[in-house]
């Protein structure tokens, strides 16, 4: 009998609230945070869109944003969970941090800096310290620190890192290699993402993405931090806290095909491992990763097609209409998008959803939001360089 | 082989419940090659040179241990290989050595249960810091859009796993500048929870004239362009870079299909100092930790020890943090058994120094070859540790340490490597 594993508190900051109620109502209201930049100037660039989160790091301090932020909402879920903060030796616990750009965002500063031959030679500590804090894992010392962390790892699968590395605690809880994990995703703006993602033609030219829309013509990037702490069920029971939802499922794969195009057997072959690991449960909606792209729509759609060959696939949902792609946080802060979503009997719509692909078939759910008495839902995120994740949600 | 509680010696266990591996590969600045990187460090000889591709104005430290002059054309696939990263590259070639070791020639598992898991710190800001001057310098619509996709940090893990069609599990990890044992307990866990039938365990990290600047310009390389872990006179450390592989998989697994065992994991052990941000505990706690939990994990005793890898680079705290970390493990034991730093040799490569510890321990229990000291002349004897020289560069232990353990934090790990007659 395997052990149920459980989220015993959360956290998240998105561009359509910070903090759980705040992100609840709005994600069930359908609102949107895709919105003209203000992080940096856009004069040189195609796309001006994004969605930010309103949340700014403590004056004064030299670590970066994305690391103020991964520490904050950290310690947010852990209050959350009702732990008591700081570190406790003698047991194995885990800090999972999920972000793909790492220090690239902040980097600029310091290129900025180098770039300029007749500025070279020794640079004030301070700046120098700050490219030290670029580098991308540096986030975890201070999380490890605050949590009192053994195994403190940064996945950074790409867009599949959050979701990757809600999988890898929920793998280290069950087989009891820690007593608990806290898993952490945390991406902020960059030009340099942007400018690049723009090259690359994946940003839409509208408004907002739709996904699995007819008319989709790419996604837009946004900002977001959440934090989950993953327990086994009955540690939590035993301290009278409380479970948002069972991690009932995990699957993982590589497509091994392209860089940036995915397809659609390596996605399925994840869900599919996601489903039988949490036992086939009926799945009443699906969290896609629905980035808005004409290729990740079609790959995902027949990919569902694919698991749910014998029913039709559940009805579909993204919330990167809403909230953007926050890449290497996004496989988080989206499942705990769905998990708010589960425990409050709800679907949230697509925002400001396009009329839906007929040739996709599914049933995309737009405004205003089902409500849903569904026990289990599943949560996809599939990542550049073709590395998948998928997670079965379970309400506890 | 992860747990230290109730842990049974490995020649005790279930054949699936132990961890062997079955092939290495390595790119390092002694060349293509885990045979020219042994050949090299068991020599003593240093690749610590002057750096002369790009310019070091206001640096302090000239020099560095760089990978170069290597011969790709061999796995040059008329794709992509030729334009891609070098970490791409010489992660590749790593690759390529590793599996052809490990299998002869085609791979013998379903693709969807081969997974692969690589560890770096600087991931690819090879890539990164030449989009950002296209960025500085030009327009963003300017910028290589191939290029773009390289930025990622699992790019390698992606374009091996396209190479080679792993269609298993993937993680791509960072956990500070010493990652490369952290990566080789995910693909354990991988294969003993029956999520992958073989791994691909790596890591690799380069670096570049930004990051060569940063490290100065903060006053962590040696001004004296001297490598000397353990040394006295020791004022910092020298930039190295390399990729390296191994093949992980369960010792059932090895047998079933005949595969030849170069050596067993049997006891991989992580920790932390949990300390502060950018310092290790003075007394090295995390890897303390690590140490104890990798001994307990493999069922050995400090006395059964017959050499250590150690992660020290020269610099004043890590190298005496590590040193009262392995008293704290030992015991007395700390005082006798041989250790060696490959740092002194090939300079601070991060990542994948920890992957080089790895094949050194590997080495000292398959031919009893351990590694001398280079680059430390006179011993601080704070550290007090008793560093192999060429005189006692021969061993008869089956077991070997290595150690991984991160400057400017406090990520620590420790792999107890068994020689496996299975």
């Amino acid at each position: 009998m395997t052990r149920k594993v459980v989220v015993s508190g959360m956290a998240a900051w998105t561009p359509i609230g910070c903090g759980l109620d705040a992100f609840a109502s709005a994600l069930a209201a359908g609102e949107g945070g895709v919105a003209p930049i203000r992080r940096f100037d856009t004069a040189r660039h195609r796309v001006r869109r994004a969605a930010e989160v309103a949340w700014e790091k403590p004056a004064g301090s030299r670590l970066s944003r994305a690391t103020e932020m991964a520490l904050a909402v950290a310690a947010a879920a852990a209050a959350d969970a009702g732990l008591e903060p700081g570190p406790r030796r003698g047991e194995a616990t885990a800090v999972i941090l999920a972000c793909s750009q790492g220090g690239m965002a902040a980097a600029g500063g310091r290129y900025r800096e180098l770039a300029r031959p007749y500025r070279r030679g020794p640079v004030a500590g301070e700046l120098a310290a700050r490219m030290l804090d670029a580098a991308p894992s540096a986030a975890l010392d201070p999380l490890a620190a605050a949590h009192g962390a053994s195994i403190v790892v940064q996945v950074a699968t790409a867009c599949s890192a959050g979701l990757h590395a809600l999988g890898l605690a929920r793998d280290l809880v069950r087989d009891g290699v820690v007593v608990r994990a806290v898993v952490v995703g945390a991406e902020v703006l960059s030009e340099f993402t942007v400018a690049g993602f723009s090259v690359l033609r994946l940003l839409t030219a509208g408004d907002a993405p739709r996904p699995f829309a007819a008319d989709r013509d790419g996604t837009s990037l946004g900002e977001g931090a959440a934090a989950m702490v993953v327990e086994p069920d009955e540690a939590v029971r035993a301290r009278g806290g409380r479970a948002w939802v069972e991690l009932a499922g995990y699957g993982s794969s590589s497509d091994a095909s392209h860089m940036t195009r995915p397809d659609a057997e390596g996605p399925a072959r994840a869900v599919g491992q996601a489903l039988a690991e949490a036992g086939n449960p009926a799945i009443g909606w699906v969290k896609a990763h629905g980035t808005g792209t004409r290729h990740n729509d079609a790959a995902e759609s027949a990919a569902l097609h694919r698991v749910f060959r014998r029913t039709a696939p559940p009805p579909v949902t993204s919330l990167k209409a809403a909230l953007g792609h926050s890449l290497g946080a996004s496989g988080l802060v989206e499942a705990a998008g769905a998990a708010v979503a589960l425990r409050g009997g709800f679907v949230p719509p697509v925002h400001a959803a396009g009329e839906a692909d007929p040739d996709l078939e599914l049933d995309l759910v737009a405004g205003p939001a089902r409500p849903s008495a569904a026990g289990a839902v599943l949560v996809n995120a599939f990542g550049f360089g073709g590395n998948n994740a998928a997670m079965v949600l379970r309400a506890a | 082989m992860l747990s230290p509680t109730h842990a049974v010696p490995p020649d005790q266990r279930d054949p699936g419940q132990r961890v062997v591996l079955t092939g290495l590969g390595a790119v390092s600045p002694f060349g293509l090659g885990a045979d020219a990187f042994l050949a090299g460090v068991r020599e003593g000889r240093s690749t610590i040179a002057p750096i002369t591709d790009f310019p070091l104005d206001g640096c302090l430290c000239g020099l560095g241990s760089r990978v170069g002059g290597l011969d790709l054309a061999a796995y040059d696939d008329g794709g992509a290989f030729r334009r891609a990263p070098r970490a791409t590259r010489y992660t590749i070639a790593a690759t390529a050595e590793a599996f052809a070791q490990a299998t002869g020639g085609e791979l013998p598992w379903q693709t969807e249960r081969i997974g692969i898991c690589l560890g770096t710190y600087r991931a690819m800001s090879e890539v990164s810091e030449v989009l950002w001057t296209k960025l500085i310098e030009s327009e963003p619509r300017f910028l290589p859009a191939l290029l773009f996709q390289e930025t990622v940090t699992n790019a390698v893990a992606s374009a091996v796993s396209i190479r080679w069609g792993l269609r298993g599990t993937s993680y791509a990890i960072s956990a500070g500048n010493a990652c490369g044992h952290q990566v080789l307990f995910l693909a354990a866990h991988a294969l003993l929870t029956g999520r992958a039938d073989a791994v691909l365990a790596g890591a690799f990290d380069l670096f570049t004239s930004a990051n060569h600047h940063d490290m100065d310009d903060l006053g962590m390389l040696s001004p004296s362009g001297a490598s000397r872990p353990f040394d006295r006179r020791r004022d910092g450390f020298v930039l190295g870079e390399g990729a390296a592989v191994v093949v992980v998989e369960t010792l059932a697994g090895a047998r079933r299909r005949g595969a030849r065992v170069l050596a067993e994991l049997a006891g991989i052990g992580i920790g932390h100092d949990a300390y502060a941000f950018a310092a290790n505990h003075p007394d090295g706690v995390g890897l303390a930790e690590a140490i104890e939990r990798a001994l307990g994990a493999a069922a050995a005793r400090p006395e059964e020890i017959g050499y250590v890898g150690a992660a020290a680079n020269s610099t004043a705290a890590l190298d005496l943090a590590e040193s009262r970390a392995l008293r704290r493990a030992f015991g007395p034991a700390a005082d006798a058994v041989p250790v060696s730093s490959l740092k002194g040799a090939t300079g601070e490569a991060m990542a994948a120094s920890d992957l080089f510890n790895l094949i050194a321990c590997v080495g000292a229990v398959r031919d009893g070859r351990l590694p001398p000291q280079a680059g430390t002349d006179e011993v601080d004897p704070e550290c007090g540790l008793n560093l192999v020289t060429q005189a006692t560069s021969r061993s008869t232990s089956e077991r070997a340490l290595a150690h991984s353990y991160s400057y400017f934090g406090g990520n620590a790990a420790a792999v107890v490597v068994q020689s496996c007659a299975g």
